[in-house]
């Protein structure tokens, strides 16, 4: 039989265990995050292929709205209008409250629009907190959508060169003409394309007097914001360019039913088609889109000043074009949308602050070189802090650059870069440049750029007879994390595939040596402008009198020649 | 064999004509005879090699001789302006004027591929020069613009010429006087100009207006992102002496700094380019017949003075005024000058008179740059060669490539295109060098190769096809005679690859294949 202290310590025991499974959701080291206001979720609508995808990320930084993190200058302006200097707006404050660019905050009455804003806590007067959310939703500065080529090959955009018509699509016709468009980036005139002559200008290569890269190369993705009312007018553009077989040119609207694909519940959305003619157009759709019915919600906890492990959790979605979802982890998980495979994930990037605090500092012990205590201009040069001017940080403008000044810019600066939650969408899908190097040498040659509409055939998926980037890229590696400082910037192996662009093409090994020499450019056909000796002579061994002689061809020839 | 076209009056025609008759009128007034209009053959290696830096390749040749189009010459030259050729050779010839220093220093050619690439989108885009120059006069100097937090951003700039000349006014002063406005005011940089009416102070009132640059460690400047500019009125000192002098434009006007001013740079180069500057088009339509002639109306290019006058100063006030009017359109005055009778004439001289070559009675002969000679050699040969991912501290002394190498041999300083010596170096390179060893071997060669073993055709063929690789020309009657003669005799097949390698190779060596004619 137990005596009472045991039976104590047994039964706090057992209380404790049963607390720990009521409470199951809540892991070692984990934090549960406090949920915020629908209206303050972030919405990306996605350009699939076959229809748009909405998007909603309740985003948290460290259990609070991602939204509400003050910097400097919300500071500043929040200051200007506290004129009683009691830490709050009141109404008579808030008449001068300048409007940023949201229709249904902008519009209205002063108290109006002091109920829209005030939301945590709901007390009629705005926070600091409140009225933070409500100029990062203005500027959309809270939140970033970056697109990073993971190899060269995307960094060239040959899309973009060679949509003409700039409409996100790439016709038959454009295809046909890709010679011509890129003619001129043909600099050697070898008559193929590599991707040094493709690719914009290698900064990176250019600040050879500078190790770090003052450029981090970005792509297009087709994820775009819904937030202020510029983005969601850019999206609006967006949507009727693309999703041409919906749309009525005329009325400039696009049909209700491109929004209702495999949709369980439509909700709202009839009710958006004002003048009931099964279209949206441009107003209709803006409204729509101010608060559109996300077709998948997720839930991402970062930290930033607290301590606890990233997440990332699938709430809902209200689609069948998303599908087999699939939880990785507590911060990764991965879900198709249509055939579009999108893996997602949740870093932590809290640390950086501290690392990049402490390389400047052990830099700054290695530059000072007259060990001194202080840094000059000209030693501070060595610091390569990028874009970084020495007046910035000498706070008292002494001339003399103390290891605490430093300390204090960075972890400032830091902070200012760590505002901002950024989407990184990188694809592993393969660029159209990929697509049409059929013999994976790097370049494009001129056939492979008249079997582009081939090519590209298989990757139509929606059957319109044009390609988008979205049909072109079908597996996306998403990643949401604080803004990263500089020094933690990497850019895609970029210098490794310059490497191997500088490595020789080997010569032509198929076709009669004189064949195999004639191709100068290696690209495994004689062109005309290759071929040395009489073009009649060239147009009678152009059998397919396709505009070059193939090896085939070639072997042709010198079956002919030894008959004779 | 000759074949050479009737008289055609050129499309755009005008200025052309107007160039043609003062060049005329000058010849009747000197007693030069001119020497007839060049071959087809002739013209066409001529205005390749000038507008693309390099030779026609074959199959260009043969369709250009077939051509029996009245003006073909004509559509050859809008063909060539609108080719990535004309972008890449201007952008190098650009390059080399507007930054001279950098063959000589290392560490100063990590500036190339920034400024080369900006450069090169200029003449991609055809960027009046005028806005050309403003951009280069008034780039911003401090690289970097803050866009998003944490996101920085570079575009393409010229900044390089100002890290080039090593931020001083001086030099900067030198350097775009030079290049802007074909003085040479440097002369009179310590002292008052020795030759021609240049005041030191006048140098140092220019040199004033760059004088706001804030100067860096000489060791720092290639690194620093950052070069800043201060704002307010330029002052510089004059270097030994107490004098402060304020910026003041050449012609001693002085610009007007009101508060809120525009920044010196910006209007200097409003200044420079503005429609009644005396020096800037004339020496803008001067350099670029230099381009086409090996000298320029005036000549030197660059130093417009007094004591220098203009052999056709007519001449010289039309391509300015005509430049002036299609707004500094380069391709404009470069079409015209070419398809004129006068660039368009012969290089064989029929008459002594000619020898006097600033009357353009011939085309004169003209030396090639090493990076035309090579590639020219790569178009001769085959020699794989395509666009890279340029490191620009490869460009470094000593046998990297076989690119290299040739520049080292071939570079020169010389400012006289007309004068072209040839080294004993030079000359043994080509003769016995390792690149023309492997262009005439079977085992590496690829045109030699592609030539002696296509089946099926005959030895003149075969000689044809390397006159047209090399010289861009058939060879004569009485050549192929002699030539087939040659071959013929061999005995073996060895003997008569060897025959056609010492065909090839004689070709290659020979002054015809490395000169502009």
């Amino acid at each position: 039989m137990m005596n009472p202290v045991s039976k104590t310590i047994i039964l706090v025991f057992v209380m404790g265990i049963l607390g720990t499974l009521f409470k199951s959701d809540i892991q070692a080291g984990e934090v549960h995050p406090v949920s915020a206001n629908q209206d303050s979720a972030q919405r990306i609508i996605l350009l699939a292929p076959s229809a748009p995808v909405i998007l909603e990320f309740t985003l948290l930084v460290d259990q609070s709205d991602f939204r509400s993190i003050s910097n400097d200058y919300i500071d500043r302006m929040f200051t200007s209008l506290d004129q009683d200097e009691d830490g709050v707006l009141d109404l008579k404050e808030l008449k001068s409250l300048p409007a940023f660019g949201i229709q249904r905050y902008d519009t209205g009455s002063v108290q109006s629009r002091l109920k829209r804003l005030d939301s945590d806590p709901v007390d009629q007067r705005l926070s600091l907190k409140e009225f933070a959310v409500y100029l990062h939703s203005g500027q959309g500065s809270a939140f970033r959508i970056a697109g990073v080529p993971s190899r060269s090959s995307q960094v060239i955009e040959l899309f973009r060169k060679l949509d003409q018509d700039q409409n996100g699509t790439l016709s038959d016709a454009e295809l046909q003409a890709s010679p011509q468009t890129l003619f001129l980036f043909d600099r050697d005139e070898d008559e193929v394309l590599n991707l040094a002559e493709l690719r914009p200008f290698n900064s990176d290569r250019a600040n050879m007097a500078s190790p770090n890269p003052v450029r981090q190369t970005e792509v297009e993705t087709p994820f775009l914001r819904l937030d202020h009312d510029r983005s969601v007018n850019k999206a609006i553009d967006e949507i009727l360019k693309k999703y041409s077989e919906h749309t009525r040119s005329e009325i400039d609207a696009i049909a209700i039913s491109c929004f209702q694909q495999k949709r369980q519940d439509t909700g709202h959305l009839p009710e958006s088609d004002k003048n009931a003619d099964g279209f949206l157009n441009r107003e209709e759709l803006f409204e729509y889109l101010q608060n559109p019915i996300p077709d998948v919600q997720l839930e991402i906890a970062i930290p930033r000043e607290q301590t606890f492990r990233p997440q990332l959790k699938f709430l809902d979605k209200t689609t069948n074009r998303v599908h087999d979802v699939q939880v990785v982890s507590s911060s990764k998980m991965e879900f198709h949308i249509d055939g579009l495979l999108l893996e997602l994930r949740v870093k932590s990037t809290r640390h950086l602050l501290a690392d990049n605090v402490r390389f400047y500092q052990t830099r700054f012990r290695v530059v000072d070189g007259d060990k001194n205590g202080y840094l000059t201009q000209a030693e501070f040069a060595q610091l390569n802090l990028p874009g970084i001017e020495y007046q910035k940080v000498d706070k008292n403008k002494d001339e003399m650059l103390f290891v605490e000044e430093l300390t204090d810019f960075l972890i400032k600066d830091t902070s200012e870069v760590q505002n901002q939650v950024v989407m990184t969408v990188a694809n592993d899908g393969k660029s159209l440049f990929e697509i049409l190097d059929t013999d994976l040498d790097r370049r494009l040659s001129p056939r492979e750029l008249q079997n582009s509409i081939q090519r590209v055939k298989d990757y139509d998926g929606n059957r319109d007879q044009a390609l988008d980037h979205s049909e072109l890229k079908g597996h996306f590696k998403i990643t949401f994390e604080l803004g990263k400082p500089e020094l933690f910037k990497f850019a895609p192996r970029s210098d490794a595939m310059s490497m191997q662009q500088n490595m020789l093409i080997p010569r032509t090994v198929n076709g009669p040596r004189w064949f195999q020499r004639m191709d100068r450019n290696r690209d495994g056909d004689l062109s005309r402008r290759e071929f040395l000796f009489d073009p009649a002579l060239f147009d009678q061994y152009d059998i397919d009198q396709d505009q070059l002689i193939s090896p085939a061809e070639a072997d042709a020839i010198e079956t002919s020649g030894n008959k004779n | 064999m000759v074949n050479a076209d009737s008289e055609v009056q050129s499309k755009t025609g005008l200025l052309s004509a107007q160039i043609d008759r003062l060049v005329d009128e000058a010849q009747k007034r000197e007693g030069i005879i001119p020497a007839p209009r060049s071959t087809d053959a002739e013209f066409l290696r001529r205005v390749t090699l000038d507008l693309t830096g390099k030779i026609p390749p074959v199959a260009e040749v043969r369709r250009f001789l077939a051509d029996q189009s009245p003006r073909k010459r004509e559509q050859l030259v809008d063909r060539l302006l609108a080719s990535p050729g004309f972008v890449v050779h201007f952008t190098n010839v650009w390059r080399d004027l507007l930054l001279p220093e950098i063959t000589s220093n290392l560490q100063l050619r990590g500036q190339i591929p920034e400024f080369e690439a900006w450069l090169r989108s200029r003449f991609q885009a055809n960027t009046p020069y005028d806005e050309l120059a403003r951009q280069i006069l008034s780039t911003p100097l401090d690289v970097n613009s803050q866009t998003q937090p944490g996101e920085l951003t570079q575009d393409l700039t010229p900044r390089a010429y100002y890290v080039v000349k090593q931020l001083k006014p001086e030099n900067l002063a030198a350097g775009t006087s030079r290049a802007f406005l074909g003085v040479r005011i440097e002369c009179a940089q310590c002292h008052d100009h020795p030759f021609d009416s240049w005041k030191q102070q006048q140098f140092w009132e220019y040199a004033a207006f760059f004088a706001n640059i804030e100067q860096t460690q000489p060791d720092q400047i290639a690194v620093t992102l950052n070069l800043r500019e201060s704002g307010g009125r330029p002052q510089i000192k004059i270097p030994d002496t107490n004098r402060l002098v304020d910026a003041i434009f050449l012609d001693g006007i002085q610009p007007e700094w009101e508060q809120g001013d525009t920044a010196p740079r910006v209007q200097l180069a409003e200044w420079i380019t503005a429609q009644d500057n005396p020096y800037f088009a004339k020496a803008t339509a001067n350099r670029v017949w230099s381009l086409f002639f090996g000298r320029g109306i005036v000549d030197p290019v660059d130093d417009f003075s007094s004591s220098n006058p203009a052999t056709h100063p007519q001449l010289l006030e039309l391509l300015a005024h005509a430049l002036r009017k299609q707004e500094y359109d380069l391709k404009f005055l470069i079409r015209e000058i070419v398809n004129s009778q006068t660039y368009q004439r012969t290089s064989r001289q029929t008459d002594s008179s000619q020898s006097r070559v600033e009357w353009y009675g011939k085309m004169p002969t003209r030396g090639l740059s090493a990076e035309q000679i090579f590639a020219n050699l790569v178009q001769a040969t085959g020699f794989f060669r395509q666009t890279t991912e340029v490191d620009p501290f490869l460009l470094s002394q000593g046998p990297n490539t076989p690119e290299s190498e040739m520049r080292d041999l071939f570079q020169t300083d010389s400012e006289n295109q007309l004068d072209p010596r040839a080294t004993i170096l030079q000359a043994l390179a080509l003769m016995n060098g390792t690149f023309m060893t492997n262009a005439t071997s079977l085992e590496q060669s690829d045109v030699f190769t592609a030539i002696v073993e296509f089946p099926g055709s005959t030895i003149s063929d075969k000689i044809e096809a390397f006159y047209l690789c090399t010289l861009s020309r058939p060879p004569s009657e009485s050549e192929v005679k002699k030539l087939n003669a040659y071959i013929s005799s061999a005995k073996t097949e060895e003997e008569r690859t060897h025959a056609y390698s010492n065909l090839f190779w004689a070709l290659l060596n020979s002054s015809e294949f490395l000169l502009n004619h």
